[in-house]
């Protein structure tokens, strides 16, 4: 069982290891069922690149990947219909 | 034949070939209202290969049903206007410009109608804009989830509103990006304080001076790196409010937990509800107009029955569905295309009001 304490760190570690990469879009903290913790990393487009920089382990946690894009501030841009 | 400028309307198309100017004006304008599409087609290729793929036809055309919307650029449509006396009718042509590709047509029905058809060039056809939400619309009373905005900016949201031990200044909360117009450390001449808030935001209609109700108090600016909060107040400065949610009022705050189901009302979206993913987001890149800021401890919402949120709800309260608000939102997925549904990414609430010193009116 990983406690939120263990994935804190792991996700210290990794963000340190990864150190902003532009295709990063976060380093979240989730548990399953069985309320063990895991990190879920978001990136911008699932690549050759980001499969080389992102572990499937870091310090004991997992971490589970998720391709979600690029995020932008929600204000509402002047050339939207 | 005389060819003018004009405005858009949408047409119709109508069988009209050979001598059907001269039945139309017999029998009215019923008759040209009860044929077939296929007597459409018919006068498309009447009039030659040329209208086929190259020219939309008002609804009509060999690889579209009727009545539904085409595509194109180099467009023609047919319809019936009115010509001189109360029964005579001439086929009236509209089309995208007096260019290469409309000009043989108008040429070829020229041909065969004679003076009995009028044209006007009308530019592209665009579906009516749809019509502003509520939550866009002026208020005579301030609410949550109405539109605001820096008076140079666009249009967000109002999240809440707020106050300050020992001060009776009432403030409006939203993001920096949305009242202080992205006020960061790499530009910071965008906004200053003092500067006017305006109901509707501006993007929504909101001018100067008759829709300025506050005025910028206080935010963060936004860094490259290590942000906790985007977040701003603007002390009201006239007019009335009431802290409606939809019919609901805050109970408290709370922290983010996952799987919690949350609701918002914004701008764009309106009411919306979501569930809690991720939290404790850490290096988080978000693209704004200056660049991207990297954001830690924050929360995901992913939307259930639709979107979360959309580019205007910006400054939205989140609340769970004990009514405690539990963050502010900000940002989230940008290609709609790739990700219908996607994340919306939220400030925890107890961020933002420790980072501006205030309190949420209930």
């Amino acid at each position: 069982m990983i406690s939120r304490e263990q994935a804190e760190h792991a996700q210290h570690v990794l963000g340190e290891r990864l150190n902003y990469p532009r295709w990063l879009r976060g380093i979240g903290i989730m548990h399953d069922t069985a309320g063990s913790h895991f990190l879920k990393v978001n990136v911008q487009a699932l690549t050759t690149e980001v499969r080389l920089a992102v572990p499937s382990e870091v310090e004991g946690v997992r971490v589970e990947i998720d391709e979600v894009g690029t995020f932008r501030a929600h204000r509402k841009a002047a050339n939207d219909r | 034949m005389s060819i003018h400028g004009g405005q858009i309307h949408r047409q119709h198309g109508h069988k009209l070939m050979g001598s059907l100017v001269a039945k139309a004006l017999a029998g009215g304008l019923r008759y040209l209202r009860n044929m077939q599409r296929q007597s459409v087609l018919d006068f498309i290729d009447h009039f030659g290969g040329a209208v086929g793929a190259t020219h939309g036809v008002g609804g009509f055309t060999k690889t579209a049903s009727a009545g539904s919307p085409t595509a194109y650029q180099a467009g023609v449509a047919l319809g019936l206007t009115t010509g001189i006396g109360a029964s005579d009718y001439q086929l009236a042509v509209r089309v995208y410009n007096q260019g290469p590709s409309t000009q043989p047509f108008i040429r070829n029905v020229g041909l065969q109608l004679g003076s009995e058809f009028q044209v006007q060039v009308v530019g592209p056809l665009a579906g009516p804009r749809p019509a502003p939400s509520v939550n866009q619309q002026r208020h005579a009373t301030l609410i949550p989830g109405i539109s605001v905005s820096h008076f140079q900016n666009t249009a967000g949201t109002i999240g809440a509103f707020a106050n300050r031990d020992g001060t009776d200044d009432v403030f409006i909360l939203s993001n920096n990006h949305v009242l202080a117009n992205s006020n960061s450390i790499v530009n910071t001449a965008v906004s200053a304080y003092g500067d006017p808030i305006v109901h509707p935001g501006a993007l929504d209609g909101g001018t100067l001076p008759n829709d300025w109700v506050a005025d910028l108090a206080e935010f963060e600016p936004l860094r490259h790196v290590n942000n906790a909060v985007d977040a701003a107040i603007a002390s009201l400065r006239r007019g009335s409010f009431d802290c409606d949610y939809a019919g609901h009022r805050i109970r408290g705050i709370a922290p983010a937990i996952q799987g919690q189901r949350v609701w918002k009302i914004g701008r764009t979206t309106g009411v919306t509800a979501g569930t809690i993913g991720a939290t404790g987001l850490k290096y988080t890149g978000i693209d704004y107009p200056f660049g991207t800021a990297f954001f830690d401890g924050i929360f995901e919402v992913h939307g259930q029955g639709g979107r979360f949120s959309r580019g205007g709800d910006s400054g939205s309260l989140v609340l769970n569905e004990a009514d405690d608000a539990v963050g502010l939102l900000f940002a989230g997925t940008a290609d709609e295309a790739k990700d219908p549904v996607g994340y919306s990414l939220v400030i925890p609430i107890e961020a933002v009001l420790r980072s501006l010193n205030v309190n949420l009116l209930r």
